[in-house]
């Protein structure tokens, strides 16, 4: 049985490599699974039979067939799988045959030999020698296929690197040639990506294998085949462009310019090389010398063009001025030049066009001469005319200018080619040009003459301006200036005549008054007869110079007047100012600064002030009593409750006034008013100071009463700050009062209520500590409550209030009360310190300070006559609160006392128990054997008693709990009788069992037991313990 | 027998631990002499066990000094339930064994208490051999008495009450016809404690248990241990709890009856009795009864005097509740017991010889007619001491007894029928079949087992 295994071990690895190495069909990994799981069974058997005594013959026999059904199952499998391995192998070999044979030109000598190595047979034999032959005939279809795809790998590479170079070559030269071409990058990418693509899988892979190789060898061909085609193509470019070339250097070598030596070329025919790679890189080294050599020529011709289009340009322009010249035989001249970027056979060809322009406008020259001279001759004779009209016009002509002319004039006579009359031309337009500077200078000069002399004559506009280029226009000019100045001499008179007229109407105003000026009217007169005799500009304008300023000192002194009028007047009204501050005349008299009127205006002003004056002193009477009037109606403006202090000012402003009625001088009127106002003033403070501290003073009552008065001295402060400004004694009175109203009074109510509401507070915690202090509070609520609902509220009330509840916190009656309560605690407080003590253990140095504190609370409680409520408050609150802590402290001594006695209690056997007969019938047990709830609702009380009485109510537990702690052991000593009377009956016995037993056990310990608390307790845990009831 | 009696002085006690059992009661007994401080009842004692394993359990549970075991044999894994095994390594050993009991001061005892189980191996099979042993080489100068306290096995457990039947016959032979009998055997039942321990509310059973066995029944967590067993844990474990429990009540009990082994002046023994005379006012197989702590004081009145009218009332109640729910096996209603022996300790005062009165009115309702009733009381002068009572009833009719037999029986007709099947007594038992039929019958006629119960003319 043995060797089976080891071919199936075999076959299972063949298979194993098989799959590792080669696609496999479906079901084939099945078959292995198969294989394996029967093997893993076959070992398993095998282990069990070996394990299996030789006794055990039955046993063995069946393992033994099931390990021979199993092998021979193996077996079959195996065989189907090293079938079905073989036959797989046998498809790759012939598949990579095939392969090899359309490969054979790339493949190295290593492969075919390995190709031709491999076996197109299954082997024959055994399973075991199959397998291993199928094992070995497998990994050399595996060398063998590696050793091919690495040749395959290896040729496309190769191709790859020489096709690339190629690439950049034509790409180089198709850049230079602008020559396209279908030589493309992509493919070559293409062959690398083919290689990765045969990487991707380590399995022997022939369809892929196959697939790759021929998409390379396509692409290679297809490359190769493009590239040749390419090569061909530059050739024939190469050639034709050389030969453009030359055509143009030998020709421009003819026309005499110089031209470099032609390259020399080296490609030759593509034919002629072996690889089309080096045909490319010689044809690279042509296309770059044709190129250079290209740019060099085209540099030399176009400097030619540039100098020729120039010179035509010139020769153009100067001939159309005097022939016709036809422009469309001019085409390259007229056109701007070509640039460097040209083609060479362009640059050629504007260079041709050029030189033919050239000639014809040498032709055109000749017939452009006799037209320029007759033209020339007329000019000479234009400018000669000009330059006597400009003298005319007292224009300076230089003499230069004029024999220049001359001159000139003869030698056109005499000129015979067009070169000559061009140089004429030049020096006529020359002279042309002086003469015009010339003119051109003096009519500027005349304007600016005119212009400086009507400066501050606004009536008149300036002189036109002088424009133009040509001296026909500026001759034009000088005319136009001339008219101007016969224009303003007119003008200039009508300005006279006006200010004439003006100046006389004024002069009639004050005729027959102080103000009449003699004088300026002989000037007036003196003006009037010159304005006849006026001729020329100059005079005109001086003339009116002289008018204007006549008129300007006659207005000025007349002004002179007016201020001293009006200085006299503000005399006056500036007493009238001191005196009142309102005085309905001073709008009358403006400043003379701001006076802008005309000489007659301003006369008919002085007439008008001088009527004024006369009114002003009844005005400042009737302002001053007015204002009397207003002080007066203001005091009345005083609120009712603050008048009373102001009464007496009114008095003497009614005495003013009567006064003043008959006073008859401004200054007897200044006199009486203002002593009269200084003595209003005076008394107006006093009484509004007396008003101030009667305020402060109600208020200052209150403060006295008050236990903590409040902080008022910003608001007294305010009040005092508080002053009469302008007459303004409403407004003062009312702002104090305000500041009483809204800011002290509410603080004082407040702080009454505030004191009030402590007191209600403190009366009710002394109530809260039992105190009977029921009617004081309820007369300081009623108090509290009238301060708190009186809306109209004023000091004197709040000092009322104040009274009252001072009244009732010092009362003898209260503080009797308090005293006895504090004794009643002092004393509970001494009878609480044994207990105290006992609390001692825990906290030794307490007791000391306990006793220390009842002394000191006894010292205090005897001091009370001389405190105060607030203190007598406080010490009650401590007592209280020193009481509760004692409380608290006999409590916890308590609970711990009884927790004590539970634990010593619970220590004993069956204490549960006992407990348990108790808590299920506690009634019983309290009536007939221990009052053990009692105990209980004592705890219960003390929990809830605040008061001293808890001192009693401790004692009372204390003995009840002492006598328990010694009550239970002797119950237990009776419960130890229980055991003795259960046996013979069960919790789960019947009710009806259970409850005949337990009359029976009843019977027995009434019969032996003669204590009636010790049969109860006994027939209560019985009952108990069995659960009856 | 009578004349003997004089010659004994006083008593001379060695323990003597056979197998696991055996092992765990002397180190229970052992633990309790120690707490009290001293070890005055015993002169000596010595762990005795074939099996390596459980003796070195039980030295370090115990504190045992490895001076007071033995192992021997030579098989570690002990003899499992071959007792013969066990029986014949005894005279093979026995000049080790006699020595180091000798050196352990057994010399010089004259009554050896044997604490075993009657069903396990070891035990069952020593206990026989070492009686005669004892017998012959400390018994050649003086009157030794050997007395077996012996545990019954669990129920269920039929090759343990194989194991039973044969010991109890063995030790129950004619004096004359054999000197492996014992002088007294003290019968304690595991399955009655657990019955007892399973009919009853827990919260009485503990109150029962605490009180008898001394522990206190507010520690919960004890209880807890307890109870836990009841009902879905299996009775292997609970047996094993159970005997935690059961243990200590049997060493009270022990130690009880050796009060009487030992003198003190501040007690005195009324009648004077010695410890080895129990086996002369008794028959062979005898069982226990412990009540501890009688609270007499619950009779006291108000002015703390005990009126004696009740006590004599209260103490009938007192031996009814301990014959039936104290003895240390179940004797059923009507034991009718043959003899019976009691020792009623407690202080001076109220330890009174008239107090036989009541005790034996209460008693006589479970004895058999003509049975003779031995009193002792235990007197102490101080007033504090504990009333106990202790009743030994002889021969009761044991129920429990008869259920083994059923039981050994149930397994002897198992292996019955063939050659083949009998083979197995001499292979697993070492003795045969009929050793086995011969022990039944006999054990049926001392418990009044019915032929028709048990047919064994038939086997």
């Amino acid at each position: 049985m043995q060797p089976l295994s080891s071919a199936i071990r075999r076959v299972f690895e063949l298979a194993n490599e098989v799959l590792d190495k080669l696609s496999v069909p479906a079901g084939f990994e099945e078959s292995m699974q198969r294989l394996l799981d029967t093997s893993v069974r076959i070992s398993k058997l095998r282990e069990e039979l070996k394990s299996t005594s030789a006794l055990r013959r039955r046993r063995r026999k069946e393992l033994e067939k099931n390990i021979r059904d199993f092998e021979e199952n193996a077996e079959d499998l195996a065989r189907h799988l090293l079938d079905e391995s073989e036959r797989i192998i046998i498809s790759e070999v012939n598949e990579l045959k095939a392969f090899a044979g359309k490969f054979i030109d790339v493949l190295s000598e290593g492969s075919k030999r390995a190709i031709q190595e491999l076996s197109e047979r299954p082997p024959i034999g055994d399973l075991e020698m199959r397998a291993e032959q199928d094992l070995r005939n497998l990994r050399a279809l595996y060398n063998a296929y590696n050793l091919v795809k690495n040749d395959i790998k290896t040729w496309i590479s190769k191709n790859r690197d020489f096709l690339s170079d190629e690439v950049h070559l034509v790409r180089e030269l198709s850049e230079i040639l602008s020559l396209g071409h279908d030589v493309s990058e992509e493919a070559v990418n293409r062959l690398k990506g083919l290689i990765e693509e045969l990487d991707k899988s380590s399995k022997i892979d022939i369809a892929t294998l196959e697939s790759v190789g021929s998409d390379a060898r396509k692409i290679i061909d297809e490359l190769k085949r493009r590239i040749s085609n390419f090569a061909r193509a530059i050739r024939q470019e190469l050639t034709s462009w050389n030969d453009k070339i030359s055509e143009i250097s030998s020709k421009i070598g003819a026309d005499g310019l110089r031209v470099p030596p032609h390259p020399q070329l080296v490609a030759n025919s593509p034919d002629t090389y072996s690889d089309i790679g080096s045909y490319l890189r010689d044809a690279l080294s042509d296309a770059r010398a044709l190129s250079r050599y290209e740019s060099e020529l085209k540099r030399i011709i176009l400097d030619r063009i540039l100098s020729i289009h120039k010179r035509n340009r010139v020769l153009y322009e100067t001939f159309r001025k005097y022939v016709e010249v036809e422009s469309l035989k001019l085409s390259y001249t007229l056109k701007e030049p070509p640039g460097p970027d040209s083609r060479l056979d362009e640059l050629y060809a504007v260079f041709e066009g050029l030189r033919g322009e050239e000639e014809y406008l040498s032709k055109v020259g000749a017939r452009a001469f006799s037209s320029l001279k007759s033209e020339l001759q007329s000019k000479i004779l234009r400018l000669s005319t000009q330059m006597n009209l400009a003298r005319e016009h007292d224009v300076e002509i230089p003499d230069e200018i004029s024999t220049r002319l001359e001159t000139l004039s003869a030698h056109l006579e005499r000129v015979k080619d067009v070169e000559d009359i061009l140089t004429l031309e030049k020096e006529i337009s020359l002279v042309e040009g002086g003469l015009r500077d010339a003119v051109r200078n003096y009519a500027l000069e005349e304007r600016g003459r005119l212009l400086s002399m009507i400066s501050g004559i606004p009536s008149l506009a300036e002189p036109p301006e002088i424009t133009g280029t040509t001296v026909e226009e500026f001759i034009r000019g000088l005319h136009s200036l001339r008219r101007w100045a016969s224009d303003a001499i007119h003008t200039l008179k009508m300005e006279i005549e006006g200010i004439i007229a003006e100046m006389r109407r004024g002069l009639d105003t004050l005729k027959g008054t102080e103000w009449y000026d003699e004088e300026v009217e002989r000037e007036v007169n003196s003006l009037t007869a010159h304005l006849e005799e006026i001729k020329s500009f100059e005079d005109a304008v001086e003339t009116y110079r002289r008018a204007r300023s006549l008129l300007k000192n006659a207005s000025e002194k007349l002004l002179m007047i007016i201020d001293s009028m009006r200085r006299d007047f503000l005399e006056v009204l500036k007493i009238a100012e001191e005196l009142s501050a309102e005085m309905p005349i001073t709008v009358v008299v403006p400043s003379i600064t701001e006076i802008k009127a005309s000489y007659s205006e301003i006369a008919k002003m002085i007439i008008d002030l001088s009527k004024k004056v006369e009114q002003r002193d009844k005005v400042l009477r009737d302002t001053l009593i007015e204002n009397l009037n207003r002080i007066r109606d203001k005091i009345e403006g005083v609120p009712q409750r603050y008048f009373e202090f102001f009464k007496p000012l009114l008095e003497v402003i009614d005495d003013c006034i009567k006064k003043l009625s008959q006073a008859k001088t401004v200054i007897e009127i200044r006199e009486l008013y203002t002593r009269t106002i200084k003595d209003l003033s005076r008394a107006l403070q006093e009484s509004f100071s007396a008003m101030k501290s009667n305020v402060l003073l109600k208020v200052r009552m209150v403060c006295l009463k008050l236990r903590n008065p409040p902080d008022l001295s910003e608001s007294f402060e305010a009040i005092n700050r508080t002053s009469v400004e302008q007459w303004e004694l409403p407004s003062a009175v009312y702002e104090i009062d305000t500041i009483y109203r809204k800011k002290i009074l509410p603080v004082l109510r407040d702080r009454v209520i505030s004191e009030a509401e402590k007191y209600v507070k403190m009366l009710e915690g002394l109530k809260a500590y039992g105190i009977d202090v029921h009617e004081f509070l309820v007369s300081i609520n009623e108090t509290l409550r009238s301060v708190k609902e009186k809306e109209m509220i004023d000091a004197q009330d709040l000092s009322k209030a104040c009274e009252k509840i001072n009244k009732i916190v010092t009362d003898k009656k209260l503080r009797s009360v308090i005293t006895e309560w504090a004794k009643s605690m002092v004393s509970a407080l001494e009878r609480s310190h044994p207990y105290i003590s006992e609390y001692e253990e825990v906290s030794p140095e307490f007791a000391h300070r306990f006793a220390d504190a009842i002394s000191e609370i006894r010292h205090q409680v005897n001091m009370f006559d001389s405190m105060d409520m607030e203190r007598i408050s406080e010490v009650v609150s401590e007592i209280n609160d020193f009481w509760n802590v004692t409380r608290s402290f006999i409590l916890e001594i308590e609970e711990r006392k009884s927790k004590e006695l539970e634990e010593e209690l619970r220590k004993m056997p069956y204490y549960d128990t006992v407990t348990g007969v108790y808590n299920a019938n506690r009634k019983i047990f309290d009536e007939k054997i221990f009052p053990l709830s009692k105990i209980q609702e004592i705890k219960e009380k003390i929990r809830e008693t605040q008061g001293p009485e808890v001192l009693e109510l401790i004692r009372e537990k204390r003995e009840l709990e002492e006598e328990w702690g010694k009550k239970v052991p002797e119950i237990i000593t009776w419960h130890k009788a229980v055991r003795v009377f259960l046996s013979g009956v069960g919790i789960l016995d019947s009710e009806e069992v259970k409850e005949r037993r337990m009359q029976e056990i009843f019977e027995k310990i009434d019969r032996i037991f003669k204590r009636e608390d010790v049969r109860t307790y006994l027939k209560l845990a019985i009952r108990t313990l069995l659960g009856g009831r | 027998m009578e004349e003997m009696e004089e010659k004994v002085p006083a008593s001379s006690v060695f323990l003597l631990g056979v197998g696991e059992c055996g092992g765990n009661l002397l180190g229970e007994y052992i633990n309790a002499e120690r707490e009290r401080g001293r070890m005055t009842r015993v002169s000596g004692y010595l762990l005795l066990n074939t099996n390596q394993m459980d003796v070195i359990k039980a030295r370090e549970r115990y504190h045992i000094p490895p001076e007071n075991t033995l192992i021997f044999g030579d098989t570690p894994m002990g003899v499992g339930g071959r007792f013969m095994e066990a029986y014949s390594l005894v005279d093979t050993w026995w000049d080790t064994i006699a020595d180091q009991i000798s050196s352990l001061g057994g010399d010089v005892a004259n009554t050896f208490i044997i604490l075993t189980s009657t069903g396990g191996g070891t035990g069952c099979g020593a206990t026989p051999a070492l009686i005669r042993q004892i017998k012959e080489t400390f018994g050649k100068t003086r009157r030794v008495y050997v007395y077996v306290a012996a545990v019954l096995p669990f129920e269920g457990q039929s090759s343990e009450a194989l194991n039973t039947t044969w010991l109890l016959y063995k030790l129950m032979q004619e004096p004359t016809s054999s000197k492996e009998i014992a002088d007294l055997v003290i019968l304690l039942s595991n399955r009655t404690m657990l019955r007892r321990r399973l009919q009853h509310d827990r919260r009485l059973v503990m109150d029962i248990i605490g009180a008898s066995l001394g522990v206190d029944t507010s520690d919960y967590q004890q209880i807890e241990k307890v109870l836990k067993y009841t009902g879905e844990v299996s009775s292997k474990a609970l047996e094993k709890t159970f005997i935690d429990i059961v243990n200590p009540l049997i060493v009270q009990t022990l130690i009880k009856m050796l009060e009487l082994s030992t003198y003190a002046p501040d007690k005195n023994i009324f009648p004077t009795i010695d410890f080895a005379d129990l086996a002369n006012r008794l028959d062979i197989i005898t069982v226990p009864a412990l009540f501890t702590d009688i609270p007499y004081e619950a009779l006291k009145d108000e002015r703390g005097n005990v009126d004696m009218d009740s006590l004599s009332a209260f103490l009938e109640e007192v031996v009814n509740v301990t014959v039936r729910a104290y003895s240390l096996v179940d004797i059923g209603d009507e034991p009718s017991a043959s003899s019976a022996f009691y020792i009623l300790s407690g202080p001076q005062q109220f330890t009174d010889v008239h107090l036989d009165i009541p005790i034996k009115r209460a008693l006589g309702s479970y004895l058999a007619e003509g049975a003779s009733i031995t009193p002792v009381f235990v007197q102490y002068k101080q007033r504090n001491m504990p009333m106990d009572l202790l009743i030994l009833l002889g021969l009761p009719k044991l129920e429990e007894i008869r259920e083994i037999m059923r039981e050994a029986y149930q397994l002897i007709s198992l292996h019955s029928g063939s050659k083949v099947k009998e083979r197995w007594f001499l292979k697993s038992k070492g003795v045969s079949r009929e050793v086995f039929i011969d022990a039944l019958r006999e054990l049926m006629e001392l418990f009044d087992v019915e032929e028709s119960e048990i047919e064994l003319s038939g086997t």
